[in-house]
């Protein structure tokens, strides 16, 4: 829990920073290629193995960033020789969450009981545009579990009209 | 009752019918890892603190619901009310939008709850239309108006040395079995006629005890004014936590529409260790006797809800009897020093006294109201006005006693004095006496119309004056009734009437 909140102070910064130079996706690329390249948990336990010296992992971790842009690179030095090199993907999603909130963006997770069509998603990008203000994302999953209607989630946020839910609703009314 | 399968159909098909799908629109969180009764929730950045949570329900139980209690930036820390064995790590848990709330309404009268309101006494579903938060701010200073009117208790010892007021707080401290909780049943059996609604807060008790009380309270027709909030040992600790804010939100009810409660906290001690329960397993960090940081807090929000509104808001009261279990006499502890603080005054109780059968086993030294003789009738202070005093001289007096063989003529007369108001001042449980009638005996004392009395027969005096009065003199105890007073004529009378009664009694 408490790496959640590094995670949320280190993607600040970098967010200012790439603000300040207007370079804000060029800078989610370069997070995402790092991510990819140091995330997993070999990588992340030879880089934070104190039995070599912390010169070596850093440039053992610049070496693999090779391309990637001077800001991530020096970050990335940064969280190699303070140990939080775990909190990478972390900073990403807060990065992500930043980058979505500065340009008024909002995630949709949709799942519906059906393949929904296209008109379908117009019709709910258009709903959630007029709830939220804000330009929405849409993704739709399939989940035939919910029998039918919608349950969307945006962020922690859930609205849930799928008859899976109302038959519980109807179960408790019953009791 | 016979039941026919076509009722139920018809009723399960009325419900249906009018069954309304509302959209859940809701926060979501996860939970990350749950024991102890307590749960940590990620996400649920929207919570409210002390807003209710459902989690998943048990298959095939019922509702599920649990109390947002730590905001953090990463999450929310939540104590869950009922069972979760089976919840997980991963389950997602909904925000309701609602804060915790009790029902409140005249519909509880006689009834036993839990800390949610839910009965408990097998007597149907409790139908009320309101509903109060759990935690209420305590009314402000302008709303309200300096406690003057007693709340006659109906035990003599309390009444004469140590009135309790209407809108007061008053301590009720003592170690095990010393008769605190008796103390506090006494006062709500007095005030079965007295139109004050009661609610006995039980926290951490025995399910035992608490039948007990129950059956006592109704054995004594007091059950049919008074509200039992029971949160016992067997329930999970925020049930213990929050049973004292519920009882507190029904008496406020009452007080709110310009009536007159009393509440008992039985007791106090029990909440704290529940209260440090949470708190350690919610890893906030621990202070003094490993209670949390806010546990002074904890209480005097929940005292300073005892009030005596203004006539501008009705006028209503709620009075508090708090009761702290102490450990060998210690008032030095935390958690007695913290409630002395807050309240308005304490009875102390001592097991010393208790076993030499002195009952209520009140130490007048170290007892005391704050409120005292601003909220006593004036016939009593009339009478009791010294008796405090006296009885405290007695007590220091009395350990040196025991060494002197021949003793001054004042202090033989303290001694003898002393004697005998502490015998007077016995009284067996479940026996409230009426105020004028307390106003006798206790005129007989501190006249000194029983120095001369044995002390052994003291009870006997007075049982014999009191019923002598009131069938040769019914007049006099109405006077004082009505008047609240002795008037000059009155105690002419009095004065008469005991010197009548002792001629007889001697014989």
């Amino acid at each position: 829990m408490a790496s959640s909140v590094v995670a949320r102070r280190y993607a600040a910064a970098m967010f200012s920073l790439a603000s300040e130079e207007k370079a804000v996706d060029k800078r989610a690329d370069d997070l995402a290629r790092a991510v990819e390249t140091l995330g997993s948990r070999e990588v992340v336990d030879a880089l934070d193995n104190p039995r070599l010296d912390v010169a070596n992992r850093v440039r053992l971790a610049l070496d693999l960033l090779d391309g990637v842009g001077d800001q991530v690179r020096n970050m990335v030095r940064l969280l190699v020789e303070r140990k939080r090199i775990a909190s990478l993907p972390g900073i990403l999603e807060q990065y992500r969450v930043l980058a979505d909130r500065a340009a008024g963006v909002v995630h949709a997770d949709v799942t519906a009981a059906i393949p929904a069509d296209k008109a379908l998603i117009t019709q709910i990008t258009r709903a959630l545009r007029e709830r939220f203000g804000a330009t929405v994302r849409v993704q739709v999953h399939t989940d035939p579990a919910i029998i039918g209607g919608l349950v969307i989630r945006v962020g922690d946020r859930l609205i849930d009209d799928s008859v899976r839910t109302h038959l519980q609703q109807l179960q408790a009314s019953l009791r | 009752m016979a039941i026919r399968s076509d009722e139920i159909g018809d009723i399960l098909k009325q419900r249906i019918a009018s069954f309304d799908a509302p959209v859940v629109d809701a926060h979501e969180g996860v939970i990350t890892s749950v024991g102890d009764g307590i749960a940590r929730i990620y996400g649920l950045e929207q919570a409210m603190a002390g807003e209710l949570l459902e989690f998943p329900s048990a298959p095939g139980g019922l509702p599920l619901l649990g109390l947002a209690l730590d905001l953090r930036e990463d999450g929310v820390g939540a104590v869950i009310m009922g069972e979760y064995g089976h919840l997980q790590e991963g389950d997602t848990v909904r925000t309701t939008g609602r804060i915790a709330e009790v029902p409140v309404g005249d519909e509880l009268i006689g009834r036993i709850v839990n800390a949610l309101g839910e009965p408990l006494d097998g007597k149907g579903p409790v139908e009320t239309s309101q509903n109060l938060p759990l935690e209420n701010v305590a009314p402000g200073v302008i709303f309200r108006q300096a406690v003057t009117t007693p709340l006659q208790t109906g035990i003599k010892a309390i009444d004469a040395m140590f009135a309790i007021g209407q809108g007061q707080r008053e301590l009720i401290i003592g170690d095990r079995q010393t008769g605190k909780t008796q103390v506090a049943l006494d006062a709500i059996i007095n005030q079965k006629d007295s139109g004050v609604v009661c609610i006995y807060v039980a926290v951490g008790q025995r399910r035992q005890t608490v039948a007990q009380v129950a059956a006592r309270l109704d054995a004594a027709g007091a059950l049919k004014n008074t509200i039992i909030v029971a949160a016992t040992a067997s329930d999970p600790a925020p049930m213990q936590y929050m049973a004292p804010y519920a009882g507190c939100a029904m008496g406020e009810y009452f007080m709110q529409k310009g009536k007159h409660a009393l509440i008992v906290y039985d007791d106090l001690s029990k909440h704290a260790q529940a209260y440090r329960q949470l708190s350690l397993l919610l890893r906030r960090p621990p202070s003094r006797e490993a209670y949390p940081g806010d546990v002074f807090y904890l209480h005097s929000r929940l005292l300073e809800r005892a009030a005596r509104m203004s006539d501008a808001e009705g006028g209503g009261t709620l009075t508090a009897l708090p009761i702290i279990e102490t450990q060998a006499n210690d008032v030095s502890a935390f958690i007695p020093t913290n409630v002395i603080s807050i309240t308005d005054g304490q009875i102390f109780l001592e097991t010393d006294l208790f076993n030499a059968g002195i009952r209520p086993a009140i130490n007048v030294g170290i007892s005391v109201s704050r409120v005292g003789s601003a909220a006593q009738t004036k016939a009593m202070k009339q009478v009791a006005g010294q008796l405090k005093l006296d009885l405290a001289q007695y007590g220091e007096l009395k350990a040196f006693a025991q060494f002197a063989a021949d003793l001054d003529k004042r202090t033989r007369a303290t001694l003898d004095r002393g004697q005998r108001m502490t015998e007077l001042l016995k009284q067996p449980a479940n026996s409230p006496v009426p105020f004028a009638q307390q106003v006798i005996a206790i005129f007989a004392g501190t006249r000194g119309y029983i120095d001369d009395v044995p002390v052994e027969r003291v009870g006997e005096f007075e049982k014999g004056l009191v019923r002598f009065l009131s069938t040769d003199h019914p007049e006099i105890e109405k006077d004082i009734t009505d008047k609240q007073q002795i008037t000059p004529e009155t105690e002419t009378a009095l004065k008469a009437a005991v010197e009548e009664f002792k001629k007889g009694f001697a014989g």
